[in-house]
């Protein structure tokens, strides 16, 4: 048998026992085969894949130093051997051209190598001379490690708080959903719903491009025969609603009037679950200021305050018709069906973001559609460790790992003996969120600009800032203003930055990424970085230990040791600071089992680092069973699956009240900030699409869907094009009030919006539509609105190249 | 060359089934498995990762075909 023969018997094989699986949902059992493909000189090992939050797991084949095969890992249950189209390709994202490979300093305007030793000095520098003016802007794309580590340096060394997450601009307003229902973050189902449900109903979102796999886990139901209803509430038709049994197409914010229209319909017919609602269920109304909180409400001030939201005046708000509402509202009175809800970015960013998410969770909790498999609210997160690294580590400005808050002097104590801190160490008062933080960066010291570093690692806010002309670009222009970039290629961030840091990729380094089903996933390093490039976490450390050279007290704990303290199997300290010892040990695991100390406050208990190198993620909150194993819990608050529901069949054991129950809110539909006029008569809805990966740094870069996407576009109706008089391909500019893009129109695309509506993504780098976009935010979860602003579109001047 | 491992669900109406099979059957980059239920295994041997990403979109395209899950990849000569 020649090496060509073998590949395709042992591809064939991982063919057959896939398809065993697909026909059989999932009965790995009567499947042959077992593993990725043997292929010669192959040796595989497993990892979640590096893109979206859905947290698939593949098999990556290595051989000679590099990535050189990718398969769907059959013992995964998210993605059950299968890979999507950024997934097949994750392996080729090491291998772009331009990997940064050294350290560069800008000098006279360019960025010059320097060493390692220079980097590291030059970063600890001004953190020392100003640590309340340094700070970190992570990302859900940091590993669990790495967000932890910078969030202990920033709050426990450097003790300014000053530290936030590019996920604030994706899911923060999900958070705030969750605290204010139940007062804890994060959905209480999985991934499981979707192989339960009879209706699932998309609230602006569009699985079949952002999380591809777990929209083929629906299809594949249907393929079996299985009876799956589809709806799409959406602002523009894509390739979801091409699956779906029904397509509502609403006005841009009018998810608020859609959401109490149906709760309006639920009390009037009386269909809503009663008793569901006296069991489980306490209602709220906002405060002026809004909170998390809110004031006590009943169910007939509920009652009166839904009573406006006829569906005739749902439909005049938003454009779904009645006799839609009413049918989606009978849906939802029904006890005979199972019923989840899916959502990300479109309910996320949105200035009434909270609210939204509320209102969901409300309509599912009013007609008791939840805590039984298949019945469920469930946003999904759009990166891959948004959960694990921002939500539950904690790296958002206000937060402490494990669901803690600074503002909580209890919660400050938790966190100060985990870390051996002098009482008093951690501040009470959060850090800037992302936009704050920016707009300071931006701003001139003297006019209270006062962030003067930031250092950004793994993500590319010059690209995804809204509003970027006026968030991201005063800061370059600006005297005393730093900027540090942690990266594996020159993004537009990188290529504006004072210093730049070349940084280790995925399986260049060890990992644990938490998905958007509350799943931890572990991987080792399997390759070596490029060039000089070296770990975000070691890079951390490195600083750490510089600071602590230099004498800043927050650099040791109260009995005198290294904040990050390291020990080898005897208990001696390693000096991982220095890159060559950096993996004498398992730095990930000495961290990933401190940050496990936090987990227990929450009932998001993790399992030691060492259960999750033996699985494929396991699902918090993860408890020790009696015969010494671990079990993960699939559906929260639920009494036959959540161990820590053990007083009713749903106990929500962290409410607001205090009393086990969820709360139901109102929120009224309000306008949103910007709406079209006579001088921006046009919606502008942004996004991501199936081959690209946010901002395209690393999918760009592979050569198969960059051809197969190469740039961007700007989406828009036929008519709308012909009264503009503009042909397909051609290219104009949009804009807003705060900047321009010229992007080619694709009429009949992919996605097609509506008259009056057009959609661009942000995927490409050289046409940065968020100068475009309104960096209004919601006031709860202070997360930007990508999703809805007033744009123009116009012809270019006759003679424009 | 490229391996690719995909499974393809054919559409379960006899007629069309068996049309698929057959121009499945004729095109040299691939070897067709044994059917389960809907699902058909494939191997296909392309020139490079290129090549396969043309025929996946290929595949998806046809009349019959509902869906193109791919398994796993080989692009070893690629990078």
């Amino acid at each position: 048998m020649d090496r060509r023969d073998f590949l395709k018997t042992t591809a064939m094989a991982a063919a057959t026992a896939a398809a065993y699986r697909l026909a059989l949902d999932g009965d790995s059992a009567a499947a042959p085969g077992d593993g990725p493909p043997a292929i010669d000189g192959v040796r595989w090992d497993k990892a979640p894949c590096r893109f979206c939050g859905t947290g698939c797991h593949v098999q990556v084949g290595v051989r000679g130093g590099k990535v050189v095969a990718i398969a769907g890992d059959d013992k995964a249950e998210v993605n059950k051997g299968l890979l999507c189209v950024k997934g097949y390709h994750v392996g080729l994202a090491l291998y772009g051209k331009d990997r940064l490979t050294r350290p560069l300093l800008r000098r006279n305007g360019k960025l010059e190598p320097i060493s390692w030793d220079q980097a590291i000095e030059i970063v600890a520098e001004r953190a020392f001379g100003n640590p309340a003016g340094f700070a970190i802007y992570g990302s859900g794309q940091w590993t669990i490690p790495e967000g932890y580590a910078a969030n202990k340096l920033i709050k426990g060394g450097l003790a300014s708080n000053q530290i936030d997450p590019n996920a604030r601009l994706c899911m923060a307003s999900a958070v705030t959903g969750f605290l204010s229902t139940y007062g804890v973050d994060e959905p209480a189902g999985c991934y499981d719903d979707l192989d339960r449900a009879d209706v699932v109903l998309m609230w602006g979102n569009n699985p079949a491009e952002m999380h591809p796999i777990l929209f083929s886990r629906i299809i594949d139901r249907r393929a079996r025969g299985e009876t799956v209803r589809l709806i799409d509430l959406t602002t523009r038709r894509t390739r979801t609603s091409g699956f779906c049994d029904r397509t509502l197409i609403f006005k841009p914010q009018s998810d608020l009037a859609i959401a109490n229209g149906i709760a309006h319909l639920l009390v009037e017919s009386g269909t809503y679950d009663r008793a569901f609602v006296d069991q489980f269920c306490n209602f709220r109304k906002r405060t002026d200021p809004p909170s998390l909180q809110g004031d006590a409400s009943t169910f007939e001030e509920y009652r009166q305050a839904l009573a406006e939201y006829t569906p005739e005046k749902v439909e005049d708000i938003s454009g779904v018709p009645a006799a839609d509402l009413r049918m989606l509202a009978e849906l939802f009175g029904r006890r005979d069906l199972r019923i989840t809800s899916l959502w990300c970015m479109g309910m996320n960013q949105h200035t009434r973001g909270t609210a939204i998410n509320d209102l969901v969770h409300g309509i599912h909790l009013l007609s008791g559609h939840f805590g039984k498999p298949g019945d469920a609210p469930t946003s999904l997160t759009g990166q891959p460790s948004a959960c694990g690294t921002v939500r539950e580590v904690g790296t958002l400005a206000h937060a402490l790992p494990g669901g803690l808050v600074v503002a909580n002097p209890e919660h400050r104590k938790e966190a100060e003996e985990i870390w051996n801190l002098p009482a008093g160490r951690i501040k009470d008062k959060p850090g800037y969120h992302t936009v704050e933080m920016w707009k300071r960066f931006s701003t001139a010291a003297e006019q209270g600009g006062d962030i003067d570093t930031i250092w950004v690692q793994v993500t590319n806010p010059a690209r995804t800032l809204p509003n970027a002309s006026a968030l991201f670009d005063p800061s370059r222009r600006l005297p005393g203003k730093f900027l540090i970039v942690s990266d594996v290629y020159p993004t537009a961030t990188a290529m504006a930055a004072d210093l730049v840091l070349p940084s280790a990729m995925w399986v260049e380094k060890n990992g644990v990424f938490g998905n958007s089903e509350r799943r931890t996933q572990q991987w080792f390093r399997m390759v070596q970085p490029p060039g000089e490039a070296r770990d975000d976490c070691w890079q951390l450390l490195a600083v750490a230990r510089k600071l602590h050279d230099k004498g800043l007290p927050g650099m040791k704990d109260k009995d005198g040791k290294f904040l990050f303290r390291i020990v080898d199997d005897a208990g001696q300290e390693v000096p991982v600071w220095d890159w060559r010892r950096y993996y004498d040990v398992n730095v990930d695991q000495q961290l990933f089992d401190e940050y496990r100390r936090f987990t227990r406050f929450k009932h998001k208990d993790l399992a030691p680092y060492a259960e999750y190198v033996k699985a494929r993620g396991m699902r918090w909150p993860v408890v020790e069973q009696a015969d010494g194993t671990w079990r993960e819990t699939r559906f929260r608050f639920a009494r036959f699956d959540d161990p820590y529901a053990t007083k009713a069949d749903l106990q929500f054991y962290h409410s607001v009240t205090k009393d086990d129950r969820a709360l139901i809110w109102f929120h009224p539909y309000e306008p949103p900030p910007e709406v079209p006029d006579a001088g921006y008569p046009m919606w502008l809805c942004t996004g991501r699409v199936l081959e690209h990966w946010h901002s395209g740094t690393m999918t760009m870069r592979v050569p198969q869907l960059q051809r197969a996407m190469p740039q961007a576009y700007v989406e828009m109706h036929r008519d709308d094009a012909a009264a503009l008089g503009v042909a397909d391909g051609e290219v104009v500019i949009v804009e807003s009030r705060r900047g321009k893009v010229e992007v080619p129109v694709w009429i009949d695309g992919r996605g097609q919006p509506p008259r009056g509506s057009v959609f661009v993504p942000f995927f490409d780098e050289t046409l940065p539509i968020n100068q475009v976009t309104l960096d209004a935010f919601d006031p709860l979860s202070k997360q930007p609105d990508y999703k809805k602003c007033a744009v123009r579109v116009r012809r270019r001047p006759v003679g424009t190249p | 060359m490229t391996v690719s491992a995909l499974v393809l669900t054919l559409d379960p109406e006899p007629v069309s089934r068996t049309r698929v099979l057959e121009r499945l059957r004729g095109d040299a980059r691939l070897c067709l498995g044994d059917r389960v239920l809907d699902r058909l295994p494939v191997v296909a041997m392309t020139t490079s990762c290129a090549a396969g990403d043309a025929l996946f979109g290929e595949l998806g395209a046809i009349e019959g075909i509902l869906k193109v899950d791919v398994v796993a990849v080989d692009f070893s000569e690629d990078v």
